[in-house]
């Protein structure tokens, strides 16, 4: 038979596999595998099987995976969500609306350095909701700044999003993250833009703060210092060549790791619980990507890869037009599916493509980020909105869906503005030393 | 009658299952917390030496590689024990508990197979690599040991997956006699 037919019904059976709720990185080392002896045999399929998830692991490029997500745990053990909430409060709390930026604020930040969106929509729905709701916020407002400053943190360095797009695409994960900085920062503006235009149309729906004196904010900033000294340190260790990615991240999680000790936050039953979080998160991420590396195999053999690229190229519409389509798809993906695994499915069938057509990978990747970002907080499965209700039981999740609209226009807005200037997001990597 | 002594027996196996093995999953994954915590060791200590002194420890590289197959494969099955490998439920969560259970029997037990394949190809892996002799470029270890490691965590994980799948055989015969 047809190597492509094969290929096309491999990708069947692993969407039916997945629909029946097995383990996405299972699913993918099953279909690849059995995919792989029948297009080739079962010796040569058994040799991938004993390689290949040896020779993924054992990768010194990947070890940046446990070491940054060990960070993040850290980081979170010593409390500073809600000191860069107060920090942030103190400092544009009393513009319109400013409660929302200042949660927009803090969500990039610690999503950055923990890497979790779920836990950054979890703790500021706990830290800023009640805040926002002593001022009257509108629910609308206050749960959709949450949701979907929450996402920031995938696109910020580290972000584990880009490592993957990294290691399917063999880029530089150092010049990836440093790729993602201005569109991260740029989009958390654009979030505190669409606020501020929401609340000068409705001055209802977030009322201003109160005023703090300079000595005040200044003091605020003692709270914060440290772990914003090692968030520049790790990044621009990073922009300078100053250190390998892993090693960024090593500096990182020890450097976390002595300020949740400095704050007395960290007890041996957290920092037990932060490596346990921390190894249990790097065994599905290698679970997952086990699974991808050897149904990439199948795949490859089964040629589809290049037949669609060639007749995706032959079909001689424009270049946007094709970008602007696989964009489309990813987030159609992207709403029933979670990011990662959308990542390791899709981004092998449409990278050469995107080659092929003269796009920058690394672009692609920034772009591919966003995308994924909002599928966090689409309907029907957007995890942050399910989080945070969790958190906030009493705002119904179709208030939440409403309050991300804006955000999600945002984040569109977001995506065009970055196509039709891809300086923004290539100017920091080409300009990076070592 | 018969089906529910079935049911009921086919749970106490499943129990004593769990009870032998998930303790063993328990410590291996600390295994695991150890060498993560090491590995930061080194790498800060690699980092300070290189920018202070300008000497490399040597070998820190391949270290770190082989950490990493400690870290990993040490925890993929405790991290199997709490469900922690990601699913997509979208379909399964609105039919019955019992259909629920029905397709978890194969699914699960398909998870099994691969891995145990996983664990065959990456012995004889471990064999021909002892006998090529394969080492290390810096410190000269042996590597055929580290594949070892690597088939054992995907033999253990193996065994998890062949647990949930007989978990979720005895919840379909419980239920259908409830």
């Amino acid at each position: 038979m047809n190597p492509v037919i094969i290929g096309v019904l491999g990708l069947l059976v692993l969407f039916t596999l997945l629909a029946l709720r097995m383990q996405i990185g299972f699913a993918m080392a099953l279909v690849g595998f059995a995919g792989f002896i029948i297009l080739n045999d079962f010796q040569a399929a058994m040799g991938v099987l004993g390689l290949e998830p040896f020779k993924i692991t054992a990768g010194y490029t990947l070890s940046v995976i446990p070491l940054f997500l060990l960070m993040g745990e850290f980081a979170n053990q010593s409390r500073m969500g809600a000191e860069l909430y107060d920090m942030l409060y103190k400092w544009i709390g009393f513009l319109p609306g400013g409660l929302a930026m200042a949660t927009v604020g803090a969500c990039a930040f610690f999503a950055a350095i923990t890497g979790s969106s779920l836990a950054t929509a979890a703790m500021f729905g706990m830290i800023a909701l009640p805040e926002m709701r002593k001022l009257n916020y509108a629910e609308t407002l206050s749960t959709g700044c949450i949701a979907a400053g929450g996402t920031l943190g995938i696109l910020i360095p580290p972000s584990s999003v880009l490592i993957i797009y990294g290691i399917l695409t063999e880029q530089s994960i150092a010049r990836l993250f440093i790729a993602g900085m201005l569109p991260g920062i740029l989009l958390a503006l654009i979030f505190m833009v669409t606020i501020y235009v929401l609340t000068k149309r409705n001055p209802s729906l977030g009322a201003p703060g109160p005023k703090f004196t300079p000595r005040e904010k200044v003091g605020s900033l003692k709270a914060t210092w440290g772990i914003i000294i090692l968030f520049i340190l790790v990044i621009g260790g990073l922009y300078t060549g100053w250190f390998t990615p892993t090693e960024a991240a090593g500096v990182g999680a020890f450097g976390a790791l002595i300020l949740a000790l400095l704050k007395r936050s960290l007890t041996w039953k957290t920092f037990a619980a932060s490596l346990k979080g921390t190894v249990s998160s790097t065994a599905f991420i290698f679970g997952i990507l086990i699974g991808a590396m050897i149904f990439q195999y199948f795949m490859t053999l089964s040629q589809i890869p290049d037949h669609l690229t060639s007749w995706i190229v032959q079909m001689g519409v424009g270049r946007y037009v094709v970008v602007s389509a696989i964009i489309l798809a990813f987030m159609v993906m992207g709403c029933f599916m979670e990011g990662l695994s959308i990542m390791f499915l899709a981004v092998p069938i449409v990278y050469p493509i995107i080659v092929r057509l003269g796009f920058d990978p690394i672009w692609f990747g920034v772009i591919i980020t966003l995308t994924m970002e909002m599928s966090l907080i689409t309907p029907p499965v957007g995890v942050n909105v399910f989080v945070l209700h969790g958190v906030a039981r009493d705002v119904p999740m179709y208030t939440i869906f409403r309050g991300i609209l804006p955000f999600w226009l945002a984040m569109i807005a977001c995506i065009i503005i970055l196509t039709m200037f891809p300086q923004i997001v290539l100017f920091l990597p080409n300009s990076m030393m070592g | 009658m018969q089906e529910f002594l079935r049911g009921k027996k086919m749970k106490k196996l499943v129990t004593t299952l769990e009870r032998v093995l998930y303790p063993v999953t328990k410590v291996i994954d600390k295994v695991s917390w150890v060498v993560l915590f090491l590995l930061m060791l080194m790498t800060i200590t690699q980092v300070f030496l290189r920018k202070l002194s300008n000497h490399s420890l040597l070998g820190t590289v391949e270290l770190t590689e082989l950490s990493m197959v400690f870290i990993v494969f040490c925890a993929l099955a405790e991290c199997q024990v709490h469900e922690g490998h990601i699913k997509v439920d979208l379909v399964l969560s609105r039919l019955s508990q019992r259909i629920q259970s029905l397709i978890d029997i194969f699914t699960q037990f398909a998870c099994f197979v691969i891995f145990t394949f996983m664990t065959w190809a990456l012995f004889a892996q471990a064999t021909v690599t002892k006998e090529a002799g394969e080492i290390t470029v810096d410190l000269g270890l042996p590597l055929y040991p580290f594949i070892i490691v690597a088939a054992l965590g995907c033999f253990l994980l193996g065994l998890v997956l062949l647990i949930k799948s007989l978990k979720a055989l005895s919840n379909f015969l419980s239920e259908e006699t409830s």
